[in-house]
């Protein structure tokens, strides 16, 4: 065979570019793994100075040294829960349903492109439906429940193909050998199908809270704070919160219906002790929670004014309202007062009621929250200078390692699945 | 290996352990009426799980259709679509959505050439050359990539990309501002890479392989095949993979609310700061305007504006790969 040199040039300049574009392909996959990799030591350089257990346990603060994600970790755990329990069931019963009892019809066709479609929708998107449907229609608040609830429905889609994927690989043998023995469609779903699927359904909900886990604009649009200094209750916990009516105040109708502004500082709750008013404020607030002791030497020279110079040394506590125009608050102290500047001073009661007893199971659900990505978001866009960068990319090393965890444990279980399941 | 087996049979043979129960059951079960009863019913719950999704998609369009004409009605639209600034705070406001339509559009314009470009490569690369043990490492770590929260990316581009450019760009003597688009588009393009590349990987590897054999037997290098014959018959997948792209892009919220800037300019600049309809929305909503204000609902207008902008590119992906469908 010969060639011609021009063809052998030819033929040359090929075999050049074929290599070429092999050293490119590898250059560039491996230029997005060395991004992965620059990203987790970009955290680790800047965070893991703050990263520790008491990074872990200590409620966010205005001072960067001792400010950790306790209220966050929580709260991310617990919006987990929910949106596992949304998601896991409705999902895995709408992929049941479109595999194993689904005829072929219009309604089955809108309900899979249906599904096809929202895995395209932007999540900020579902936080908008979130905030219009649930929080402002439904009612639901700023709560766990809502932010479950948006999540569960945002990783709904994940959840049903992952089900119909693990369904449509059980071989048609297996579901027309249950029926041969009698079985009822019921029967074959419950003792084959679903226990078949399972693991595959498995991965594809440990991927889905992997999703859910990391996502954040969802949750800013429904309102989630940014700063908590509380856990929610803990179900049948003994209730130590107080509900204080606002009623015997008068507040301008701009306060009272402004639910996601922080109100201005010159409103504190405190408690009086024996010769010093101590603001000892653990409130749903947007400033920095502190245990301030404004010491005044004589208790019967609390007067307004006196008090209302209390208030101004005790810049950034600030207290909120709930829908229902209730402060709530916690505290071990007994005596309760509420101060304003624009007030008369202090108004003793309020109204307030020890709610005494104890929690519900579940009144966790409607707490206020905050979740690791929030307060990494809160932490990331406070100005430079502040000290918070670090306290972020430290938040930042729990996400990551939370989601890569999670996605590690999918990929494992799937390959042990791909090697184990033999038709 | 033999113990994994032993597991699965186990397994296999417990629900067929419970088959002669459930025959037993079936006495019961041969009265018609009462079981056949709660089979329908579970069948009718299965159903309405499944039909929550287009409940879901109903409550999407209804609550952003209703949220937008209650704004519409406090503010006009043509003020909306031709206004030159958005500024929904100031006082008077000033509702032009273009403003925030750039941001997004450049934001995503700079992702989009970085992703596809580089995640088609790779893509063809993983089908085409590299190994099934480099293929089975490789996807999996770059989707490890796409699972990191977005936030994390955020800080990535506002923390580390943004002074690594701005001392590239200083050396020219450009001076880039803290927040820009450029920044953010980046990082954002590298975040889409493993949607892209997976997802044509998935398109090129689902070709026949004859049409494969058919070129190289014609004396084509693996490049000419690839890009020849592979690339064209997986046209339809890989449309598909950058329509999911730029729908990633536009709806992106973290990375560009971080690093891209707060404050909403007209401009097709990339090394200028400006604000995304996302990022605008998580301005809003986790600021401090009362919720009855026209500047708080103008939200609801902005999310709008960003479904039809999404649904726009989508139905454009359709109809482009209905184009270029082929089947074998």
């Amino acid at each position: 065979m010969g060639l011609t040199p021009i063809q052998h040039k030819l033929l040359l300049r090929r075999k050049i570019v074929d290599r070429l574009f092999v050293a490119l392909g590898a250059a560039l996959a491996v230029f997005c793994l060395s991004v992965l990799a620059m990203m987790i030591a970009a955290l680790i350089r800047d965070g893991s100075s703050r990263f520790g257990w008491s990074f872990l346990t200590q409620f966010p603060s205005s001072d960067p040294e001792i400010a950790g994600v306790r209220s966050a970790f929580v709260g991310t755990i617990l919006v987990m829960i929910v949106t596992a329990a949304t998601a896991i069931p409705l999902g895995v019963m709408a992929g049941i349903y479109l595999e194993e009892y689904a005829r072929k019809n219009w309604f089955t066709a809108v309900i899979e492109i249906n599904i096809a479609n929202l895995a395209g929708v932007p999540s900020i998107i579902w936080g908008l439906m979130a905030l219009g449907l649930l929080v402002q229609y439904l009612n639901t608040g700023r709560s766990v429940l809502t932010a479950g609830l948006t999540l569960g429905l945002l990783v709904l889609p994940i959840v049903i193909v992952a089900t119909r994927e693990a369904i449509r690989a059980i071989p048609q043998a297996i579901r027309e050998a249950s029926y041969a023995c009698g079985a009822t469609r019921l029967q074959t779903v419950r003792y084959h199908i679903v226990p078949y699927a399972m693991p595959g359904v498995l991965t594809g909900c440990i991927i889905a809270m992997s999703r859910a886990i990391g996502e954040t604009a969802p949750l800013v649009t429904i309102g989630a704070l940014t700063y908590v200094a509380y856990l929610p209750p803990p179900p049948l916990s003994e209730r130590p919160w107080l509900l204080g009516t606002v009623s015997g105040l008068t507040f301008s109708e701009e306060v009272r219906t402004t639910p996601f502004a922080a109100l201005p500082p010159a409103f504190a709750v405190g408690a009086t002790r024996a010769g010093e008013i101590e603001f000892d404020v653990r409130l749903e607030a947007a400033g920095p929670s502190q245990r301030t002791v404004v010491n005044v030497e004589d208790s019967a020279t609390l007067t307004p004014a006196g008090l209302a110079e209390a208030v101004d040394a005790v810049q950034g506590v600030l207290a909120r309202f709930d829908d229902d125009g209730h402060l709530r608050f916690e505290s071990e102290l007994d005596e309760w007062f509420l101060i304003s500047r624009d007030t008369t001073g202090i108004v003793e009661g309020l109204g307030m009621e020890r709610g005494g007893g104890r929690h519900g199971f579940l009144d966790w659900v409607n707490s206020g929250f905050t979740v690791v990505p929030i307060q990494m978001y809160d932490w990331v866009s406070r100005p430079e200078g502040q000290g918070f960068k670090a306290n972020a990319a430290a938040a930042g090393i729990l996400l990551v390692t939370m989601t890569l965890a999670m996605n590690a444990s999918a990929i494992y279980l799937r390959n042990r699945l791909r090697r184990s399941i033999r038709w | 290996m033999p113990t994994g087996l032993d597991a699965n049979n186990s397994e296999r043979r417990d629900p067929g352990a419970g088959g002669p129960p459930s025959g037993g059951r079936g006495g019961p079960s041969l009265r018609r009426g009462t079981s056949r009863w709660g089979e329908r019913a579970i069948e009718f719950l299965l159903m309405l799980a499944a039909a929550s999704s287009v409940l879901i998609t109903i409550g999407i369009v209804a609550v952003l259709i209703k949220e937008s004409m209650a704004f519409f009605r406090e503010a006009s639209v043509r003020e909306f679509l031709t206004g030159p600034s958005w500024a929904p705070a100031f006082e008077p406001p000033a509702f032009g959505i273009r403003s925030l339509v750039s941001g997004t559009l450049v934001t995503t314009a700079v992702a989009l050439l970085v992703a596809i470009p580089v995640g088609t490569i790779v893509s063809v690369w993983l089908s085409e050359y590299a190994k099934p043990r480099v293929r089975e490492t490789v996807k999996p770590a770059l989707e490890l990539l796409s699972a990191i929260p977005t936030v994390v990316f955020g800080y990535f581009a506002l923390l580390f990309v943004t002074p690594a450019l701005q001392w590239l760009f200083a050396r020219v003597g450009i001076e880039l501002p803290g927040f820009n688009m450029l920044s953010a588009g980046l990082v954002m393009g590298v975040m889409i890479v493993p949607y892209i590349a997976s997802l044509s990987e998935d398109a090129m590897r689902s070709v026949p392989a004859a049409l494969r054999e058919g070129a190289l037997a014609m004396g084509a290098t693996k490049f000419q095949t690839a890009v020849k014959v592979v690339f064209p018959a997986a046209l339809s997948g890989i449309t598909a993979a950058y329509i999911l792209g730029i729908s990633r892009a536009l709806g992106e919220t973290m990375i560009v609310a971080i690093a891209a800037g707060q404050e909403a300019k007209f401009t097709f600049d990339p090394t200028e700061q400006a604000q995304t309809i996302t990022a605008f929305i998580v301005q809003i909503s986790g600021g401090d305007l009362p919720h009855e204000s026209t500047g708080y609902r103008s939200i609801f207008a902005a999310g709008l504006t960003l479904m039809l902008m999404t649904l726009a590119f989508n139905v454009g992906g359709f109809l482009l790969r209905r184009r270029y469908k082929e089947t074998y």
